[in-house]
């Protein structure tokens, strides 16, 4: 291919990069890093797409080779070996993955992200005999190729949410897709708890979802998991998961045995959803010896009375035949709680696992004690501060940033038991 | 062969003597823990008096609340899986939910009472239902005679009130605490004792070990679920549909509730058994067996002539089609009240029975039959009786049972329905019944 002119650059997308707008926006993000062009210009289908106009220095168009990113490069070595341990058929399900994992980072409807959790089954009425009170809807079915996923999510993605995920069906010769769900209420084990989580490999299925802002997952039963990051905010050393279900352990330190398993559940999908959203959150948890809120965290909003998630457990799992009133009455917390996560400042709650405050704001330890001691945002500087008081007041504390960066610090002293 | 492989086995009756003939005589031996010499004062009094049907109310209650008291000590959880009652709540109260009928039945599994305890208690608990229902018109021709009183009192005097301490077999006990305590391999003798044994105490032992996977944690768990993982595969290929289908329901409760760890325990299960057939698809199941189990209350409980053509209206409404998983339960249901008791049926609600037992497939009637009936001892104890034998002989004819029978494979169930196509032959039924109940573990005094 003959060099393009001085001034102009072209990224020629492949059919199974993305499909227009959101690549180009990516591609616009690398045109900016490399600085490689004054104006960069992708085609993709044969069509032009003007994307930016900037001005270089001198010199900068030396580099004159056309720049071509592929995400399936990268992802074809991980995929096989993620797949090498399943039974699905090794080169069109690495394929369907493939694309899968490009459409769901950063998937959005209408300007809205949506976080769809994506099934790739192989006999879907044999998973769906082994999950109860679960049910499916079927929505088309296509040739095997990226196009049909694409219309898939399109179509299916709006629809993915209150317990529904998106199924896709590879066969002999094309996808079938639609939803499906299970559970009877709020505490119902979820379709990906009991087919991944607690899965077995006679019931094979693939599970790809985003599990923070911009890292996408994918997992199957008994096999080890893949993250995919799109962002370049990946640290090592500290999962954002494994550090959010720390903190969920920790919620469920002091509350009675019979419910510690669901009322962590509970919070751990809460949870789940802040890290999805990629909005940022802090949350502590006031020492067992505690009543009150603190003299230190007393600029805050109170709840009165407490939201006391445990007690609402317990009645749905005692009611017999009051199950869907304290149904709602869990999810009715549920969403009350995931708003004061999503606000600004901490969101404190008591080792029994009931919410005491939220909108919590805290001085920053240099105003605490006049030297400046964390080097960060807002956010980061209240969770140093927070920090400070663990073994004291609080048992535990979490941050999780914007860029889906999550940590969890807890004390010794409360959490041993 | 049944005697030897018992699990567990009842305690004895507490000792009267033959010549303890009034109920003065019997109540020397009642226990003043249980009954005080006030109490028997007093019944003594109301039996001199020709106040038969108080006495043997008063009696009768003592003796029953005890006995549920004791039972209620084994936590309800575990009442309700034993029972496999769905309907009874976690903080339901023993006297509210536990019928009578329940009660008794559950003291004879757990070993609370003998066989022969068991049916003395029956048949006075049969006598105080009928006596209880007489219409106030009819009262003063349909007295309780004086004899029948008195065998109510000897029955609870040696069974229950008789007792130092009335209690599950010890032998129950370690058996439970060792499915609770304790990892069970394939190659131990109690597994091999097990396997072997009547079909009553592996049923018994599935029900102990689903109350324990749903009600405990931790350790107390693992040690649960390892052994069902261990003993329910070992079981399977000889359990019965209502069995496999309780699995089934537990697990999806499990699943409902959120309890992970054991939800992905019995889901193992499962998988090694292929028995995902027998999980419930939706909540419908559910609420066919709380209707179901309305009936039975309703006909095992006082006044059943008049509580059962309202319950049984209302199973009969509730769609044409029964889904499987409660199908055993409502065929028992709807057979209790068609056949009725000793005393007579509910005349009210036997359209409501005919016509579900109209809807009833051949297949349906044929999974009954051979899947169903030989564990069903609620139906196969009545049927001694010969009143419900006869309406009994009358459903095969009428149904057409003979005919259907033809493909079981229970060569039992088989002859017990060629049996039963006259009413003439209840003796060779019974013989028939009794051999049923002794394979299912049952003693048959």
């Amino acid at each position: 291919m003959a060099p393009p002119p001085l001034r102009e650059r072209r990224l020629v997308l492949s059919e199974v990069e993305g499909t227009g707008h959101r690549e180009i926006q990516r591609l616009h993000a690398l045109h900016a890093r490399f600085r490689f062009s004054e104006v960069l210009i992708c085609y993709y289908r044969g069509r032009k797409h003007r994307v930016a106009t900037k001005k270089g220095k001198q010199g900068d168009s030396a580099a004159k080779k056309v720049v071509s990113v592929s995400i399936h490069d990268h992802l074809s070595k991980p995929l096989a070996a993620f797949l090498s341990s399943s039974d699905f058929p090794k080169r069109q399900t690495q394929a369907a993955l493939a694309s899968l994992i490009g459409l769901l980072a950063n998937y959005r409807e209408e300007g809205h992200q949506l976080f769809p959790e994506v099934f790739v089954v192989q006999n879907l009425s044999s998973i769906l005999k082994t999950l109860p009170n679960s049910e499916s809807i079927a929505i088309g079915s296509g040739s095997k190729t990226h196009e049909t996923l694409n219309l898939a999510l399109k179509r299916c993605a709006p629809l993915a949410q209150w317990g529904w995920s998106i199924y896709i069906l590879p066969t002999e010769e094309k996808f079938d897709y639609g939803m499906m769900r299970c559970g009877l209420v709020a505490l119902s084990l979820s379709a990906s708890e009991q087919l991944i989580d607690e899965g077995d490999k006679a019931i094979p299925a693939i599970l790809i979802r985003q599990i923070s802002n911009h890292t996408i997952e994918v997992s199957g039963p008994d096999q080890d998991r893949l993250r995919v990051h799109f962002g370049g905010a990946e640290r090592p050393g500290l999962d954002p998961v494994n550090e959010t279900v720390r903190f969920c352990n920790s919620i469920v330190t002091y509350v009675p045995n019979p419910l510690k398993e669901q009322v962590r559940t509970f919070y751990w999908r809460l949870f789940a959803a802040v890290l999805k959203g990629g909005h940022g959150c802090l949350a502590a948890i006031l020492a067992p010896s505690k009543n009150k809120v603190p003299t230190q965290l007393r600029d805050c909003v109170l709840v009165a009375p407490r939201v006391d998630v445990a007690a609402r457990v317990a009645e749905l799992l005692g009611a017999q035949g009051r199950r869907s009133e304290a149904d709602t009455r869990l999810r009715a917390a549920a969403a009350l709680i995931r708003g004061m996560l999503l606000s600004d400042g901490v969101t404190l709650l008591h080792s029994d696992g009931s919410v005491l405050a939220y909108n919590v704001f805290v001085k920053n330890p240099k105003d605490i004690e006049g030297e400046p001691r964390t080097l960060g945002g807002a956010r980061r500087r209240a969770f140093e501060a927070l920090c400070t008081w663990l073994d004291k007041d609080l048992c535990s504390a979490y941050y999780l940033s914007q860029d889906g960066h999550a940590e969890f610090r807890g004390s010794k002293k409360w959490l041993r038991k | 062969m049944a005697q030897e492989m018992t699990l567990w086995g009842a305690s004895g009756l507490a000792n009267i003597p033959g010549q303890a003939k009034t109920p003065e005589e019997i109540l020397e031996f009642a226990n003043s823990g249980q009954l005080s010499r006030r109490d028997c004062r007093q019944i003594a009094h109301a039996i001199g008096n020709g106040h038969y049907e108080m006495a043997s109310n008063f009696i009768w209650n003592r003796a029953i609340s005890s006995l549920k008291a004791q039972l209620g000590t084994l936590g309800t959880a575990f009442i309700a899986e034993m029972l496999d009652r769905p309907d009874i709540s976690g903080d339901a109260s023993m006297a509210e939910v536990l019928t009578d009928y329940d009660a008794l039945r559950l003291a004879r599994e757990l070993g609370v009472v003998g066989s022969t305890g068991y049916m003395r208690l029956r048949q006075g608990f049969e006598r105080i239902v009928h006596f209880g229902q007489v219409p106030p018109e009819e009262a003063d021709d349909t007295e309780m005679a004086p004899e029948e009183a008195v065998s109510i009192i000897r029955a609870c005097v040696e069974t229950i009130l008789g007792q130092n301490k009335i209690d599950v077999a010890v032998d129950f006990k370690k058996f439970r605490d060792s499915l609770e305590s304790s990892l069970l391999d394939e190659d131990d003798g109690e597994i091999a004792h097990l396997v072997g044994s009547p079909y009553f105490f592996r049923r018994a032992t599935v029900r102990i070990l689903l109350a324990l996977i749903k009600s405990n944690s931790g350790a107390q768990l693992q040690n649960a679920l390892g052994n069902a993982n261990v003993i329910f595969p070992l079981l399977w290929t000889g359990m019965f549909p209502p069995e496999k289908f309780q699995i089934g329901r537990a697990y999806s409760e499990i699943v409902a509730d959120g309890k992970i760890q054991a939800a992905s325990g019995l889901r193992k299960i499962l998988l090694k058994v292929k028995g995902f057939d027998y999980v419930p698809e939706d909540l419908r199941s559910r609420s066919f067996l709380a209707a179901a189990q309305k009936v039975i209350d309703a006909h095992e409980g006082g006044n059943n002539f008049y509580n059962e053509p309202g319950v049984m209206r209302a199973l009969a409404e509730m769609g044409s089609v029964i889904p499987r998983p409660a199908f055993p339960l409502c065929m028992t249901a709807i057979l209790s009240v068609k056949l009725g008791n000793p005393y007579g049926y509910s005349f009210d609600a036997q359209p409501h029975a005919h016509a579900l037992l109209k809807r009833t497939t051949e297949e349906g009637w044929l999974f009954y039959l051979d899947s169903c009936l030989r564990v069903d001892e609620r139906i196969l104890e009545s049927l001694y009786d010969p009143n419900p034998f006869e309406r009994w002989v009358g459903m095969i004819k009428e149904y057409d049972l003979a005919t259907i029978v033809g493909e079981a494979k229970d060569k039992d169930i088989k002859q017990l329905v060629q049996e039963s196509k006259d009413s003439s032959r209840l003796n060779r039924a019974r013989q028939i019944l009794s051999r049923m109940l002794r394979k299912a573990g049952y003693e048959t005094a």
